[in-house]
């Protein structure tokens, strides 16, 4: 509950103080903006309900992690 | 978009000494230890060999594309949407260390200092401060930062000489028990996790007034060789006191310092490495947070360059709390495993591609 109730508090903070300044533009800021609320508002999500949806080190641990362990077992001395 | 902020050669430099020793100067040498045994100091002499090649590849396309940063020039060797490919990763990855590097301010608070206080606390509170510093722009960050690197360099200098009087040489060696694979593999993590983000200097070099390149570039390799001198001395520091088990202590320094206790006097010094570690990590997140932020400005082409920087703080301490989420040894191992591999993969590949595209087509030109 404490989660959500900071994260309300800072998402509040900060779209009063960035929505204003968003008016001036448009397109690709307003875009790119947006698209980063959306990752925010994904990762709250997460958070919050102690999730284990997938993010990016999931993905990276999944393209990465075999050549990576593998590389590293090499170097290890047994 | 274009900025009309400048800097001087030496803050750039400052700056730049700063990124790269940062936090790495607390937190590198157990993981290295861990992983090189005695020889980890061998292993920061050779990543420095790579960190020169890097930092000669960068300030070669430098010298070609003076007036631009990395996004800039990427756009005119490869086109615009190989640039945007190229940029996915890099961003991603600096996310990634972005959070990170915060992070290791959350997890020393809640295993050094205040064990039942929620690292969400410590990790909100300062990425709220980096975020505001961020916010004031790269010339005042650049004055404001060489003081608070000069104390903690200070600090850290007094905490290896007085640590001196429990040095025991005797721990330095062998060398090489395992042989030379250890270092290999301290290379591999040294050169890829902090030696690699030299790269991201690419985006804030156009900042350094052109008539200062000459003393832009020795002072780039001079910062570079000086951090692998004190990474090497604290490391060697390190093994002296704790000798085989230095690489199991995950804020050496913090540990080293202590041990340092002078007839009853001197004591209780670990309080100056506590204030280094909060300290570098600040300086390394805020630096990061701003290159960040100038990547995706730049990227796609966004007029003002501050509105991004609040949301980009949100995602990067929500990311830090995922990180965390999966538990400590987790992310160690993706620190020290998979991290350096992503890393050469996001920040070196970029690099290469854009010096051969730089070498093609000069001599495409010269023909």
């Amino acid at each position: 509950m404490i989660k959500m109730v900071i994260l309300v508090i800072i998402y509040t903070a900060i779209l009063v103080y960035d929505v204003p300044k968003l008016k001036e533009w448009r397109g690709r800021t307003v875009f790119v903006y947006t698209l980063l609320m959306i990752i925010a508002l994904y990762q709250s999500i997460i958070f919050v309900f102690d999730l284990e949806w997938p993010f990016l080190h999931t993905v990276f641990e999944a393209v990465f992690g075999n050549l990576a362990n593998q590389l590293v077992e090499f170097l290890e001395v047994p | 978009m274009k900025d009309q902020q400048q800097l001087s050669a030496s803050e750039l430099c400052s700056l730049f000494f700063i990124f790269i020793t940062g936090s790495n100067i607390l937190s590198i040498p157990s993981q290295l230890i861990g992983f090189a045994q005695n020889g980890a100091w061998l292993s920061v002499l050779l990543s420095l060999v790579g960190g020169v090649g890097l930092l000669a590849g960068v300030l070669f396309l430098y010298q070609k594309f003076p007036q631009m940063n990395l996004i800039e020039y990427s756009r005119q060797l490869v086109g615009k949407w190989i640039t945007m490919i190229l940029a996915v990763p890099f961003i991603f990855i600096q996310l990634n260390s972005t959070s990170g590097i915060i992070l290791d301010v959350g997890v020393f608070m809640t295993t050094a200092m205040m064990r039942e206080t929620p690292i969400y606390v410590f990790n909100l509170l300062t990425f709220v401060v980096v975020a505001l510093t961020v916010r004031s722009g790269i010339e005042k960050i650049s004055r404001m930062f060489t003081i608070l690197m000069l104390t903690v360099i200070l600090f850290i200098m007094v905490v290896v000489i007085l640590a001196s009087a429990n040095y025991q040489p005797e721990y330095l060696v062998p060398v090489l028990p395992d042989g030379f694979k250890p270092v290999l593999l301290g290379t591999y993590f040294y050169f890829g996790v902090p030696i690699t983000e030299l790269i991201l200097f690419a985006m804030l070099l156009p900042y350094v007034r052109s008539k200062e390149n000459q003393l832009l570039k020795k002072g780039m390799f001079l910062a570079l060789f000086v951090n692998h001198i004190f990474i090497a001395i604290v490391t060697i520091s390190t093994i002296m006191i704790f000798g085989p088990v230095a690489g199991e202590m995950p804020f050496s320094m913090f540990a080293v310092a202590r041990t340092i206790e002078i007839y009853e006097v001197i004591q209780r010094v670990e309080l100056l490495m506590g204030y280094s570690l909060i300290i570098t990590n600040y300086l390394k997140g805020v630096i990061s947070l701003y290159i960040l932020n100038i990547t995706i400005i730049y990227l796609f082409n966004i007029k003002d360059n501050r509105i991004l920087i609040f949301p980009l703080a949100l995602v990067c301490f929500l990311f830090s709390m995922l990180l965390i989420s999966l538990g400590q040894a987790w992310r160690i191992n993706y620190v020290t495993v998979i991290e350096p591999l992503w890393k050469a993969v996001s920040y070196v590949l970029p690099l290469l591609i854009l010096i051969v595209a730089a070498v093609l087509r000069k001599n495409r030109e010269s023909y």
